[in-house]
């Protein structure tokens, strides 16, 4: 997995500001292979009710909407 | 665009997260009123809402290297205006905070902001801009959620350049430094982004945002 630029500005802080120190940590921190799963599960979700939503509004019916 | 948990000094979080509790509040309280008028409404809040998680879940590499989220603000926007957007940002954004550790409960107030605030509005305002300029509707779709994608990081890089910018230099210095991280992974995100909302608009329909407008006119 690429580095992704949320790493990269918090990288910049900590190279450039080494005195801030965080004053929060996360709750909960997913381990690498349930970070993949977790995120799946958002894009299921996601997925899950756009079609859902779009479906009830209509816009897979095959006889135009009046 | 998530400002990391912990990343922003204790007052810049707290004014953050007061500011967007208040817009939050009446965001929810639009979106009971609008409810009550329009029977659609909780559809076209559903879809907002799966089209936002969606879209910010995929961590896609860019041809940059680094990866990121696009944000998925546009249709939402469009399908029932910048005020309902916090609502929908602070499920995703908590979401994100709580179970993936993308972001904080600390930054939930800034990156909500960023997100859900002022993205939207530049969507908005693009829109409306656009409709003067009479450009076919899917152009108008695509710039104003492309660019509004764009915008949201815009604005995620001045709130850190706000927190952290040395002495000497100012905040447009600093600000700088940061939307050069963003952008270059960013942009080509951002026009994707743009399309799928295309997609999406076309299926669904006509813009809230043009009927509005038209019937202002």
């Amino acid at each position: 997995m690429p580095q992704g630029t949320d790493d990269q500005a918090r990288q910049l802080i900590q190279d450039n500001f080494p005195a801030y120190h965080p004053w929060a940590e996360n709750i909960f921190s997913p381990s690498d292979s349930m970070e993949q799963m977790l995120f799946l599960a958002q894009t299921l979700l996601g997925l899950m009710l756009l079609v859902y939503c779009m479906h009830r509004l209509g816009v897979f019916r095959r006889t135009p909407r009046l | 665009m998530h400002i990391m948990e912990g990343y922003l000094p204790f007052k810049h979080a707290a004014l953050w997260t007061i500011a967007m509790a208040v817009v939050t509040f009446s965001s929810v309280k639009d979106v009971r009123a609008q409810l009550n008028v329009d029977r659609q409404t909780l559809l076209k809040l559903g879809a907002a809402i799966g089209f936002c998680f969606l879209l910010s879940s995929l961590k896609i590499p860019s041809i940059t290297g680094s990866s990121s989220h696009p944000t998925g603000i546009g249709l939402g926007t469009l399908l029932l205006g910048p005020h309902i957007m916090p609502l929908v940002g602070v499920i995703t954004l908590l979401f994100q905070a709580v179970l993936l550790a993308h972001g904080g409960l600390t930054t939930l107030g800034a990156n909500t902001f960023s997100l859900a605030i002022f993205g939207p509005w530049c969507v908005y305002f693009l829109f409306i801009a656009m409709q003067r300029l009479q450009l076919p509707m899917s152009w108008r779709v695509f710039i104003a959620s492309s660019v509004g994608g764009l915008a949201v990081y815009g604005f995620t890089a001045f709130q850190l350049a706000l927190a952290f910018h040395e002495a000497g230099e100012g905040i447009g210095a600093s600000w700088l430094r940061f939307i050069l991280i963003f952008a270059p992974t960013q942009i080509p995100l951002s026009l994707a982004e743009g399309l799928l909302t295309v997609v999406c608009m076309k299926a669904l329909g006509k813009s809230k945002l043009e009927f509005d407008h038209a019937s202002r006119d």
